[in-house]
């Protein structure tokens, strides 16, 4: 069965546009994980940047970042169970012809649940557990800081 | 089955029509090069061809289940295949592949890869996005470097995205495979790049594109790919994590060329005054390849640097300088093969050394050698062969043909002053030494470029006692490490490097696990040669690496099929069969499998290439292991043939010629190209 045909479990194509996404998923609580449509981007010098909610903050060292979409692909397939980069919720992007460090990008969207609903990840998420985009990160670039 | 989007794009550039081929069709042959091989045998007309430049060649361009997913080293591998243009004196059917995020995006945009057949009337290029699939005239890039390239692409497929622009950070940009000057003049050095540093570099495919009026592909994907047990996958390439490198245990540098556990980008690439950053292919846990201030050398690894790294040294008081990084860049958007054009450097400084090549001397050049090492003159080098001007216009027939051209080819490869020491290709690592390099290469199409013995059993003891330390692992236990990975056959001999144990039937069964396991594993599904197979790995329990373990893991993972680490290496030995079919048919015989003579009459010299260190391997002598140097060794012409035989006799071949019988194929379920074989004359008796 091809990816046109075959349905995510709960019912989202995965074909799924990024518009149908995140219009499918505004109702994720407010409140939970990072929380809001504006989430608070706080730049800490050196190329770290931190993405703030009412709960903590992902918190991304660009210097470090081998843009790589590692931590992409583990928040697309532990939300979704599928490998679609415009389904995470960190985002790095990135210039091949640019030099470092102004080559790569991060960002944190504000309905980043910090991981507390991921059926398709065998650990416990949200702010007291485990953040996909941390644990799979080669680097060691992403870290979630507790307020 | 997950991981597959469903799908194969089937574009003639002769009729311009676009029609699709069901991935379902040739699942059983894995994916990259294996599907790819596969499409090629039902497609090509005439497989007795050898004209790579021919409109009849066919080229797959193949994904493989595992791009774009969270397959550490997996997902991001792009795999071509076709009739080569530069290997000497036959351009067999070969193979190249390259990094970056062709593949994952193409899969995004549900195909599982691109077969390019015929020759357009102009240059075109193929606008992919999603099932979109347009041939655009490409009047306007035609001519234009493959960066410059890219970035026109990236803004006309999403405008705003380039550099410098307001759609920047969005990356929206289509990944786009690309050829310069070298494919588009049709040398037999092209190559295909993709972003800054990826390439497709041996096999001369550049040309190849550049005979089809083909200057470049872009795919932009928006879709998903299935994965069969997500949690699976998730926990899979969390538990391989430790296996990778740990910037807070990083491994010590005499080990940093080591697969799976080996050492970043930026740790491996560059000069101490510019900051960097260590760079990765899709889903890359590795990242292998750098960015820099300044952005010299962004994205080049290895032989990018390679190709003019000793003379930037040589120029320069022995310091490397951006010249290096420079340098890679011009290969990049030149789109030359790197490797090629070390080999001209090499062979043309020897010449000028002993007083042959200059003006007016008996090879005519007026090659500003007082200049080399400087950026300068790799330009005016790279214009020449591109542009087929004074010693380019030879040059681009490949440094073989140019040297027969010149009249130089037999005594030069005699010496070894033309280091090309199998099918014209440019030495990488000695067939004299770390032998099973160079016998996959003799028996394979081209370069083999294949670590998985060199890693452990060439430079982890090699680095190590250059240091003046002792190895992490004696030899013994290295070779218990090699058997415990090298399943099925699970011989520990199979990393004896000694003077009899280069010509055993283990050094057979070497090879031929180092053939079965790159044509299933490694080019078929696309783990990456610079982590795959892990077979010494610092981070490891006991140091052995994840091989065998990891890569049935993965697959299952993502596809839910259930495949035994042998049932992998089965189908890869079938894939192999397969391409030796394709040889046999183009014309092989193992009266052609010999090397460059030098390698038989002249012993291997330290530091005979820029890259290699003093060769310690691991060696079995009077009952006990040890690292031993096998420096100074050349291959006895005899017991050369007769290890050929009994690699012959292993893989179920006719050991008089060479060629597949059909007892073997059939045993594969090819009992179709047996038939084909037989109705040319060929079949293995």
């Amino acid at each position: 069965m091809s990816n046109r045909e075959r349905s995510w479990s709960e019912g989202v194509k995965s074909r799924v546009s990024r518009k149908e996404f995140l219009k499918a998923g505004a109702a994720v609580a407010v409140g939970v994980g990072l929380g809001d449509a504006l989430v608070r981007v706080e730049h800490r010098g050196e190329g770290v940047v931190a993405f703030a909610g009412p709960e903590g903050s992902i918190v991304v060292d660009t210097l470090k970042c081998a843009g790589c979409q590692s931590c992409m692909l583990a928040c697309s397939l532990g939300h979704t169970g599928l490998e679609n980069l415009s389904m995470a919720n960190i985002c790095i992007t990135q210039e091949s012809f640019v030099g470092y460090p102004d080559d790569v990008a991060a960002h944190v969207r504000g309905r980043c649940d910090l991981c507390a609903n991921t059926p398709f990840w065998n650990e416990q998420g949200g702010v007291g557990g485990k953040q996909a985009c941390v644990e799979v990160c080669p680097m060691r670039a992403v870290e979630f800081v507790p307020a | 089955m997950a991981g597959y989007s469903g799908e194969i794009l089937r574009i003639n550039l002769t009729t311009s029509q676009v029609t699709t081929i069901s991935t379902a069709d040739y699942e059983e042959w894995g994916g990259g090069h294996g599907i790819g091989t596969a499409l090629f045998w039902d497609l090509i007309p005439d497989k007795t061809l050898t004209d790579g430049f021919d409109p009849a060649n066919v080229v797959t361009i193949m994904s493989s289940p595992l791009a774009g997913t969270l397959v550490p080293a997996a997902g991001g591998r792009t795999e071509v295949q076709g009739i080569g243009t530069d290997a000497y004196p036959t351009c067999w059917f070969t193979r190249s592949n390259f990094g970056g995020r062709f593949s994952p995006m193409l899969k995004y945009a549900g195909w599982d890869g691109i077969v390019i057949e015929g020759k357009a009337s102009s240059p075109v290029w193929i606008d992919i996005r999603d099932y979109s699939v347009q041939i655009l005239d490409a009047g306007s890039l035609w001519g234009k470097d493959t960066w410059q390239t890219q970035t026109e692409i990236w803004d006309f497929v999403s405008p705003g995205c380039g550099p410098g622009g307001p759609g920047f950070g969005a990356r929206s940009a289509p990944a786009v495979l690309t050829i310069g000057a070298a494919g588009e003049n049709q040398t037999r050095m092209g190559s295909l790049i993709h972003d800054a540093g990826n390439g497709a570099g041996q096999g001369g495919f550049g040309g190849v594109w550049g005979s089809k009026n083909l200057k470049a592909i872009s795919v932009l994907g928006t879709g998903a790919v299935q994965v069969a047990d997500p949690n699976a996958l998730m926990d899979a390439r969390l538990w391989s994590k430790d296996y990778g490198w740990d910037p807070n245990n990083p491994v010590p540098p005499m080990w940093m060329l080591s697969a799976f556990g080996g050492m970043t980008g930026s740790a491996i690439y560059g000069t101490p005054d510019i900051p960097r950053r260590s760079q990765g292919c899709l889903s890359c846990h590795r990242a292998c390849r750098s960015r820099r201030q300044g952005a010299n050398g962004n994205e080049s690894s290895c032989f990018d640097m390679g190709m003019y790294n000793a003379y930037d040294q040589m120029a320069h008081g022995g310091a490397m300088t951006e010249v290096t990084f420079q340098g890679a860049d011009l290969s990049q958007k030149y789109g030359i093969n790197n490797v090629a054009v070390h080999g001209a450097l090499v062979w043309l400084h020897n010449l000028h050394s002993q007083g042959i090549a200059g003006p007016g001397l008996e090879i005519d050049t007026d090659l500003p050698f007082e200049e080399l090492g400087e950026l300068s003159f790799l330009e005016e080098f790279i214009e020449r062969i591109v542009n087929s001007q004074e010693i380019g216009q030879y040059l681009a027939e490949g440094n073989a043909r140019a040297a027969e051209a010149l009249g130089r080819l037999e005594q030069d490869l005699a010496t070894g002053t033309l280091p090309l020491q199998y099918w014209g290709y440019t030495h990488h690592y000695d067939a004299r030494t770390q032998v099973d390099w160079g016998y996959s290469s003799i028996v394979g199409s081209r370069d083999a470029n294949q670590h998985d013995f060199n890693w452990p059993c060439y430079w982890m003891p090699s680095m190590t006692i250059l240091y003046g330390l002792e190895p992490p692992v004696p030899a013994e236990y290295l070779a218990q490490m090699v058997a415990t990975a090298c399943q099925p056959y699970g011989d520990p001999m199979m990393a004896d490097y000694s003077d009899e144990g280069i010509y055993s039937e283990h050094m057979a069964k070497t090879v031929a696990w180092s053939r079965h396991y790159s044509g299933f594993w490694k080019q078929s599904l696309l783990l990456c040669d610079w982590a795959y197979p892990d077979i010494f790995n610092y981070y490891g329990p006991g140091m052995m690496g994840l091989t065998p373990q990891a890569e049935p893991m993965f697959f299952h993972a993502v596809t839910g099929q259930n495949l035994t680490f042998e049932d992998g290496m089965e189908i890869g030995r079938k894939v192999w069969n397969l391409d030796r079919a394709i040889w046999t048919l183009q014309g092989r015989h193992r009266d052609q499998e010999v090397f460059a003579d030098y390698t038989y009459d002249v012993p291997n010299v330290p530091g005979f290439s820029s890259h290699e260190v003093p060769y310690v391997m691991p060696t079995y002598e009077d009952g006990v292991w040890d690292y031993r140097p096998v420096w100074g060794r050349s291959l006895d012409r005899d017991s050369f043939e007769l290890w050929k035989t009994s690699f012959y006799e292993l893989e179920g071949w006719d050991s008089a010629t060479g060629w597949p019988t059909r007892s073997t194929l059939e045993s594969l379920g090819l009992g179709y190209v047996a038939d084909e074989l037989e109705a040319h004359g060929k079949l293995g008796g």
